[in-house]
């Protein structure tokens, strides 16, 4: 049944604990690991604003999975694992229906009951909104039904084997009756998760109590609140004044700073999430794989992770994260072999110096203007000549999607709507892709991808997405360079804290300041 | 009187109306299709669905001539609304009307902080005119003026926050957080106030009246008071109304630092998401502002200043 298992491998966790092993002088409530002392108030400070009044459909559902606010029927763990949470159970009764069990017992903040008509109604609705998501939508969902008091019915236009991973995106998140009514989301006593929203104070932050009826047991603090920080350094700058104890997304231009404080922790977890530098596939002079194969092979990323990114982010070895279930087993990062990047050139009938490129980087992304003046050095080395062009992403967006670049950088993420790479792959690296900015486009892989997307058993479908992996790297479809980390900070008295793959469960039950 | 009022009047509306254009106009300059930028603000993944941002520049009705959109929005402006943020769905008077409150409370406090020590300390410095507290006072303000915000902010922060612990170092829930990006925000203003007073205040008292003033036996500290405040506060208060129209929406940078939910993060924001009804209903309320504003001072240099009154008969 409905256990899948993707696994953004937990062995990408380091616990960075400052100031550890220097001799225990000070001993400021260490305390090893275990229970923390029951109540206590946390403040976590968040990235993102809500920007679309709580929308369910947007990224503001995940800002509130990450409150303890909102749940979904089925749960991500950070092992990425699906367990039971509003759902105990589910089944694939027919190719294009699936059942979820209700878990018995739950009551909505407000005290209303979480039935299938709820559920159903809750659902409905994300696929009845204007700008659907992407995990659920009209397309991928025929519709949802009570089929009596504790079953919800799933329905899809074709067999789809990713229904549980579906409802477990924060987008199908499960909010009382109530909180559909208005002209907008109501979030306020409508959840079902540990946390209860008493106040939202727009733009700044949001101010929960424990939810004494939590189905999940006993929450360990007694509030929290939510701050809406939006500047990197600032949040790093809370952090370090404690006056906050959680912080999300800190720069890594504070990281060295931030872990010679002894009051602090630091917990980086690689990111589903890729950096490439993409070769325009559509013409000359990355037409020719040969070429492409050469880019590869004289660009260094282990030393864009450690120059750039100080570190916490991993050499990448293809699309996917090394330590992935879609990862081919034992994938390494391309050694550069600048002698051999000269003799692909060679056979390609290029000379070097005739290379000359303009290379794209955005500079939404702080450390893209580095990653671009490194590369322009290693290529510069090949004798190739690298010219780089900055500005925003929106304004460079035309270009690339027209195909009228040499080369780009991008940051993508590659589980955007369920945790699994097959979306991605059909958008950024199939023919007809609504997102393939390489202009990669190859019949047989085409069908690869499609194929792969089908299968119904997990390790089978995972095994055709590493060899698809293995063959994007391989031809050298782009040359892709690392998979950054996310880099969370601690107060050191927070306990029972776990980063999130998905970035999902900040707040949660287990949650403790000691 | 009168035609001076009307004849101000008219120019008010006329440029109320040019304003309107460029408030219209400017979320127009950046580059990228508006729908794709909502779109993105909203499920932050740059890969989308062409049929969805389709879907999205018909419903927002961003395929019309831009003149019709802008008759359109004329129109809801002059019936007191500013339509609905693209990517919240909210009527932009929720989102721009508290915002510029913020940022009004900000801005005041900073230039009545600025204003506070700047008045005492350019008299001073204009009595005192070549000597070393003229000296110090010119070079305080100097070195105030070219102080960056981006530069004094975080370095408040990294003393009265976090090594002192003595004020929070960002957000906007009770007076103490006012302090610090008050300070902030004052210190460029401090400089220009202190060197327009002591400018101003040095030209009033080398005036015949003040010496006259002084003949008929007036106490010098009252003299200052009586005549020379008064007739050196005009080109002070002109900077003051400057900077005030200024800040409402100037003080982006204060603002991202400290985490305030003002003007200026608020049209940070929305330009970065692509939000086009909140920044022409944002750059419309605060240039409309900075017009009354200036009109309003014009009429006060009447009230403070008679001469001028007097020369708009002419």
């Amino acid at each position: 049944m409905g256990r899948v298992r993707w696994a953004v491998g937990l062995t990408a966790v380091t616990l960075v604990t400052a100031g550890c092993g220097m001799g225990g002088g000070d001993d400021g409530g260490d305390g090893g690991a275990g229970q923390g002392a029951s109540g206590g108030h946390v403040v976590y400070a968040e990235q993102f604003a809500p920007a679309s009044a709580w929308a369910m459909e947007t990224n503001d559902a995940h800002s509130l999975t990450r409150a303890g606010c909102l749940e979904t029927l089925v749960k991500y763990t950070a092992e990425g694992e699906l367990e039971p949470m509003l759902a105990t159970e589910w089944t694939q009764v027919e190719p294009t229906t699936w059942e979820f069990t209700l878990r018995e017992g739950v009551t909505f903040q407000d005290g209303t009951p979480m039935d299938a008509e709820a559920v159903a109604g809750a659902l409905s609705h994300v696929l009845e909104v204007e700008t659907p998501a992407r995990a659920f939508n009209a397309d991928v969902i025929a519709g949802v039904e009570a089929a009596d008091e504790a079953t919800v019915r799933i329905s899809t236009p074709k067999p789809d084997p990713l229904v549980p991973l579906r409802v477990a995106n924060a987008n199908a998140g499960i909010l009382a009756p109530k909180a559909y009514e208005g002209r907008q989301i109501d979030i306020v006593g409508t959840c079902t998760g540990p946390f209860t929203v008493t106040e939202e104070v727009p733009q700044q932050s949001l101010s929960l109590e424990a939810n004494a009826d939590y189905w999940g047991g006993e929450v360990t603090l007694d509030s929290a609140e939510v701050r809406f920080v939006i500047d990197g350094a600032t949040r790093a700058t809370q952090l370090q004044s404690g006056e906050v104890h959680i912080a999300k997304s800190l720069p890594v231009a504070n990281l060295a700073n931030l872990e010679g404080d002894d009051n602090l922790e630091i917990a980086q977890l690689e990111l589903a999430r890729t950096t490439v530098m993409l070769l325009n596939n559509s013409r000359p002079p990355f037409d020719d794989p040969l070429v492409r194969q050469a880019i590869q092979q004289a660009v260094d990323t282990q030393a864009i992770v450690d120059g750039v990114y100080e570190g916490a982010a991993a050499a990448a070895v293809g699309p996917f994260g090394p330590d992935t279930d879609w990862a081919p087993e034992g994938a390494e990062a391309v050694a550069p072999d600048l002698d051999e990047a000269r003799a692909l050139l060679d056979e390609a009938g290029v000379a070097p110096e005739d290379l000359s490129i303009q290379l794209l980087a955005y500079n939404d992304r702080p450390e893209f203007g580095d990653v671009a003046a490194v590369i322009q050095s290693q290529l510069g080395e090949l004798g190739v000549d690298v010219k780089i062009k900055g500005g925003d992403y929106a304004a460079m967006e035309p270009d690339m999607l027209s195909g009228d670049f040499d080369a780009a950088l991008l940051s993508r993420g590659y589980l955007v709507d369920v945790a699994d790479p097959g979306g991605y792959l059909l958008s950024d690296w199939t023919c007809e892709g609504g997102y393939n900015i390489a202009h990669y486009c190859d019949p047989e892989t085409d069908q690869q991808i499609q194929d792969a997307a089908a299968i119904e058993d997990t390790a089978e479908r995972n095994a055709a997405y590493q060899e698809l992996a293995a063959k994007l790297q391989e031809e050298a479809a782009s040359v892709f360079l690392l998979h950054e980390n996310a880099v969370w900070g601690l107060q050191g008295d927070v306990e029972g804290f776990q980063p999130h793959p998905l970035d999902y469960y900040v707040l949660t039950a287990d949650l403790a300041v000691s | 009187m009168l035609t001076f009022l009307i004849r101000r009047g008219m120019t008010l509306v006329v440029t109320l109306l040019v304003v309107s254009v460029l408030a219209f106009l400017i979320p127009y300059a950046g580059e990228g299709d508006p729908a794709r930028k909502i779109l993105r603000a909203r499920v932050n993944d740059p890969a989308l669905d062409p049929a969805q941002v389709e879907a999205l520049t018909k419903e927002l009705g961003l395929d019309r001539p831009l003149y019709v959109q802008y008759v359109d929005w004329l129109r809801e402006v002059l019936t007191g609304g500013f339509g609905f943020s693209f990517t919240s769905r909210t009527p932009v008077q929720e989102l721009v009307v508290p915002a510029l409150g913020v940022s009004v409370s900000l801005a005041l406090a900073a230039l009545l902080l600025a204003l506070v020590f700047a008045l005492p300390l350019g008299i001073w410095a204009a009595t005192a005119r070549g000597g070393k507290v003229d000296n110090a006072v010119t070079f305080m303000s100097q070195s105030a003026v070219s102080a960056p915000e981006y530069w004094v902010g975080p370095v408040m922060v990294l003393i009265f926050a976090r090594y002192l612990g003595w004020l929070p170092s960002g957000g906007w829930t009770g007076p103490a957080y006012i302090v610090l990006p008050a300070t902030a925000l004052a210190l460029r203003p401090l400089g220009y106030f202190t060197q327009v007073t002591r400018a101003a205040m040095s030209d009033v008292l080398s005036a015949p009246y003040i010496t006259a003033a002084r003949s008929r036996g007036l106490s010098f500290p009252r003299t200052l008071v009586r005549h020379g405040l008064r007739n050196s506060m005009l080109p002070v208060m002109t900077l003051f109304s400057f900077w005030f129209a200024g800040l409402l929406g100037g003080s982006v940078v204060v603002e991202v630092i400290f985490n305030i939910p003002g003007m200026g993060r608020l049209l940070y924001t929305s330009v970065i998401n692509n939000d086009v009804p909140v920044i022409q209903g944002g750059m419309m309320l605060i240039l409309t502002l900075a017009v009354v504003i200036n009109t309003v001072t014009d009429l006060l240099y009447g009230v403070l200043n008679p001469a001028i009154r007097v020369s708009s008969h002419a």
